[in-house]
């Protein structure tokens, strides 16, 4: 190293030289040129500087560092920020550039650092002005001029990246295929050899075209023996998404490799998991080894992967949470597992395990999905925050079911100085639960920051987290005294810095944070706090006796019972500052709870494509002369429907199968939606219908969930069988309306157009009949259909609706626009509702009934058609009411 | 068998300097230099055999990023951010990380007495060689 110190000083002047050289044209274009060679100058003189200060700070000249720091700093507001250009930065770049000459040249010479106070008046200038830069408000509004500098960069970047891409989508559009057939044959047992030579065709091809290494984990892939290293399918994963970072989204194939592989992620969810934990012990025993700190994100990736293709999209958020916290942590904070990274990763790891296997029969219970969310929630909090977490000491339990909501006012008091106990209340036990607030409404002393929920086996319990003057000791022995039966757990104290005042509480933020399973008693809570606010009230305030005369209030205006009423008065507002808060978390959760059931809607044609195509390799091995042809709608179906259509279309096509081993035939299984239910379609041309014995089993799967099945034969010689199935949950399209007060939902795809109409073109029959009907500019003739027994003669809005053929006009109110909506089909007495598909709520919390188009259509008690012919063969006349 | 070392650099003296510390480690033998992003994609392809790049972010024609985008899948090579400031866990370095650099490291910051190994280089040599390594 010495040996270079000579060429290294010459190198630093030079190179310093240079780049003031470069960074005095960067200025002088700026100064005179376009938007464009402002965007262009303002990145080079970036960089120049740049480059200045880490010569100097390489060579551990810090006077000469902070220098070129400091106006780095200011070129990066400029840059990064937007900060607008303006004379008074261009004289100091002017002074700064000078300035830098004249350090440049001295450091260079003496080879040693400038004095302390060397180019104070540069430094004084520039921290000036970054000072009211920073100030401004906000930097991005008053920057029209600071054109982005990416954006030219980008030009000659891309011209250097053309080739590659190319390269890239060549690739892609290679392997896509194999990988396909890959994901599909890696379901089924038996098919290792298969997967081997797909696997080394991937690497040859990966090879061929500079992709190193892909080629390397494919061939380790392909080396492998069953099961398969969770971790190996990790990094292939990850090579196939590097490649695919590489590229402009729009040159991505579809379904992209990674989207593939993320099935096989899946399906191997249990590995993956046990992966994660063998990696964060290897991690938590050598935090400074980056590779296992890389291994450890990767492996969290593919959880997240493997929770996402079971529909526990919460955990997958959760791991996503985890993966940034863990890659944006310093190395020493990963060291033992009682950090609480680990323990997260560990509490999440075990949460998956468990909820795996109803995961994969689709039989996850949306609440234990919340558990996720609020945990997720926590993960998200940046570092000085979980530091400050940390430095409070509370119970791991608590700190997982922490969001970000509720950890605010936690930190807020904390900052404030205040000391914290949690007190752990029994959801099921109202009474107690109501006590307890009620002791805390009337106790100075102790302030509840944040409710989080907290499970236990089958029960929950609340848990309040006070803030306090008094010490973390004292707050548990306060609230003991003011209620006996809440359990408590022990928190250390918290070291403060100064004793708050008691006015400090009425600034911290009140409970918020409440879980799905509360969500019940929650209601019953808040009805029983507000009925014992009213009789409170009625203590302190009497006003009429049941008799109608006034009331005695001598109790409460004597002097001696002053006091007991202030009291009271404390304790009534604070049941209703619950009351109130209990009130607005709830509907909070009610609407997580709606954004949780929509997420686990997953698209049918995707869910099932690796089912059919697997049953077509099944039945290939026994009938080489049966093919297999599967279409679908673009349907959302939730996992239990798409579960039994898998089951029914298995149970068929090998009933098929075993039938006419010899056959030649295609056998087609279309899935169709019709309104609340899907309808799956199997037919084929094999010689025998199904048998008796057949049948039977079909559908006892079909009505073993509530579906139905009939034979069909075509005319033209296939015959198969149509199954509806109800479905639990189906996303679809609708256009909200207003009629009568109520909103009403129908389907867009049953909707033909609006028609606004007044009342001359409102028909009715002269004989008789109560049926209206609407004439459009076009001749055609409709029957009014009005959602309430309401007049027509006025005309109105009219949403011309078709099913099967038959039009229909219905007449409404007004239109509230489109929406997805997740349909729930009526049960019990309300399947009646024959002209209804069901219900939905809607994005704002109201309930709209769902209209059957169907139903509508077909059920009126004049077709349309009938009135057409009456009036072709003028048997009735027509006239309008008017 | 000393490990193959390409180091990215817009700035000659930071390339010297670098490779000037590397010689004092036996383990590594620096093999390539490149001033900017295209200029070492051009330098990966002509030497697959590379074991660590050490890159740099702020440069001109094509930028630290975009060089790990296109060359990460390319190469066998660890590759490892160099920072100009302790900045492991900035926006640049997550960034960086997602796209697949292997490691961020501080570049070195010496004292006027040169004695770099001794004082900041060796969080330098320590990282190199843990991803080498792994």
């Amino acid at each position: 190293m010495m040996d270079d110190m000579d060429e290294i000083w010459v190198l630093y002047a030079d190179d310093g030289a240079q780049a003031l050289d470069t960074a005095e044209q960067a200025l002088q274009a700026i100064v005179g040129g376009s938007p464009e060679a402002m965007a262009d100058g303002v990145a080079s003189l970036f960089r120049a500087v740049h480059t200045f200060k880490g010569n100097a700070r390489v060579l551990g000249l810090r006077n000469a560092e902070s220098r070129a720091h400091v106006t780095e700093d200011l070129m990066g507001l400029i840059r990064d920020q937007g900060a607008p250009w303006d004379d008074e930065i261009e004289q100091i770049l002017v002074l700064a550039i000078d300035r830098l000459r004249d350090i440049l040249e001295q450091t260079a010479s003496q080879r040693r650092d400038i004095d302390e106070s060397f180019a104070d008046d540069l430094m004084r200038l520039v921290s000036d002005k970054i000072e009211r830069i920073a100030g401004a408000d906000p930097l991005q509004d008053a920057a029209p001029s600071a054109p982005d500098p990416q954006e030219n960069a980008a030009v000659d970047e891309r011209a250097a990246v053309t080739a590659y891409e190319e390269k890239a989508v060549a690739l892609l559009a290679q392997i896509a295929g194999p990988l396909d057939q890959l994901g599909q044959l890696r379901l089924l047992p038996d098919c290792a050899d298969d997967c081997t030579q797909i696997l080394r065709n991937i690497a040859n091809l990966a090879e061929a075209c500079g992709y190193v290494r892909l080629a390397d984990v494919a061939l380790a892939l392909a080396e492998q023996t069953a099961p398969v290293p969770p971790l190996a399918d990790a990094r292939l994963y990850e090579e196939l998404r590097a490649i695919e970072l590489s590229l402009s989204p729009e040159l991505l194939p579809h379904p992209a490799p990674h989207a593939i592989y993320q099935h096989w992620c899946g399906m191997n969810a249990s590995l993956l998991v046990a992966g994660l934990r063998d990696t964060m012990w290897l991690l938590s025993n050598d935090p400074a080894n980056p590779a296992r700190s890389k291994a450890l994100a990767q492996m969290i990736l593919q959880v997240s992967r493997a929770c996402l293709h079971h529909g526990l999209d919460s955990a997958s958020e959760w791991a996503m949470a985890l993966h940034e916290v863990l890659i944006s942590a310093e190395p020493m904070k990963l060291q033992g597992q009682d950090q609480p990274i680990f323990q997260m990763l560990e509490a999440f790891a075990t949460t998956v395990v468990a909820m795996l296997p109803e995961a994969a029969a689709g039989a996850i219970d949306p609440s234990q999905q919340r558990h996720f969310h609020h945990s997720a929630q926590v993960s998200l909090l940046d570092d000085d925050s979980i530091t400050e977490l940390q430095a409070l000491n509370l119970p791991l339990n608590v700190l997982l079911t922490l969001s970000t909501a509720t950890v605010q006012p936690i930190l807020q008091a904390a900052r404030a100085g205040f000391g914290f106990g949690v007190a752990a209340l029994d959801m099921g036990q109202v009474a107690v639960m109501t006590a307890a607030l009620c002791a805390l409404g009337e106790d100075a002393s102790l302030r509840p920051v944040a409710v989080v929920p907290l499970r236990s086996g089958s029960s929950v319990r609340v848990q309040i987290i006070l803030a306090s003057q008094l010490a973390a000791e004292q707050v548990q022995a306060q609230f003991t005294a003011l209620n006996s039966e809440v359990i408590h757990i022990p928190v250390e104290p918290l070291g403060r810095t100064a004793t708050p005042s008691l006015e400090a509480y009425g600034s911290l933020d009140g409970p918020s944070g409440v879980s799905v399973e509360m969500l019940e008693t929650l209601g019953d809570i808040s009805a029983g706090l507000a009925e014992l606010s009213q009789r409170l009230e009625g203590i302190l305030h009497p006003k009429v006796r049941e008799g109608g005369s006034e009331t005695d209030d001598s109790f409460v205006n004597d002097p001696l019972h002053t006091g007991a009423s202030d009291n009271l008065t404390r304790v009534v507002e604070g049941i209703e500052t619950s009351v109130s808060a209990i009130e607005a978390l709830s509907q909070r959760v009610s609407d997580l709870q709606e954004d949780a059931m929509m997420s686990r809607l997953r698209p049918a044609a995707g869910s099932l494509a690796p089912v059919i195509a697997g049953l077509g390799r099944a039945i290939r091995a026994n009938a080489p002369g049966i093919g297999l042809s599967f279409v679908s709608d673009d349907l959302m179906l939730d996992n239990q429907t798409l579960d039994l259509i898998g089951q029914l279309c298995s149970a068929y096509v090998h009933q098929r199968a075993e039938h006419a081993r010899d056959a030649n035939a295609v056998i087609s299984i279309a899935l169709r939606q019709c309104e609340d239910r899907a309808i799956l379609m199997v037919t084929d041309r094999l010689p025998e219908p199904s048998d008796a014995a057949a049948l039977s089993t079909l559908r006892r799967i079909a009505s073993g969930s509530g579906g139905r099945v009939w034979t069909q034969s075509h005319e033209d010689g296939r015959r198969g069988l149509v199954f509806s199935v109800p479905t639990r949950a189906l996303a679809m399209e609708a256009m909200i309306m207003q009629s009568g007060g109520a909103h009403y939902g129908l389907a867009v795809d049953s909707m033909v157009m609006v028609h606004q109409a007044g009342p001359d073109r409102i028909m009715r029959r002269a004989a008789a009949g109560s049926s209206r009907f609407l004439k459009l500019d076009n001749g055609e003739v409709l029957t009014i259909v009005t959602l309430e027994n309401r007049k027509v003669d006025q005309g109105g809005i009219f949403v011309i609706m078709q099913a099967a053929g038959q039009r229909r006009a219905l007449l409404v109110d007004g239109l509230v626009g489109h929406q997805v909506v997740r349909l729930r089909p009526l049960q019990g007495v309300m399947e009646r509702l024959d002209r209804l598909s069901g219900f939905a709520v809607l994005s704002g919390g109201q309930i709209a009934l769902v209209l059957s188009p169907l139903a509508i259509c077909h059920d009126h008690d004049l077709s349309q058609m009938a009135f057409l012919e009456a009036e072709e063969r003028h048997e009735i006349c027509i006239e309008s009411p008017r | 068998m000393p490990y193959s070392v390409m180091i990215v650099d817009d700035a000659a003296m930071m390339r010297l300097y670098i490779a000037s510390f590397l010689r004092g480690l036996p383990d590594f033998k620096v093999v390539a230099q490149a001033a900017n992003g295209k200029d070492a994609l051009e330098k990966l392809e002509a030497n697959q055999n590379i074991d660590l790049i050490l890159l740099d972010i702020e440069m001109p024609v094509m930028d630290g990023l975009e060089f790990l985008r296109q060359a990460r899948p390319r190469t066998r090579a660890k590759i490892c951010m160099l920072s100009s400031v302790a900045v492991s866990g900035s926006a640049v370095a997550a960034k960086a990380r997602e796209l697949g650099a292997d490691g961020v490291v501080a570049k070195p910051s010496g004292a006027v007495s040169h004695d770099l190994e001794e004082t900041t280089g060796g969080e330098l040599a320590t990282t190199m060689r843990q991803l080498v390594a792994a």
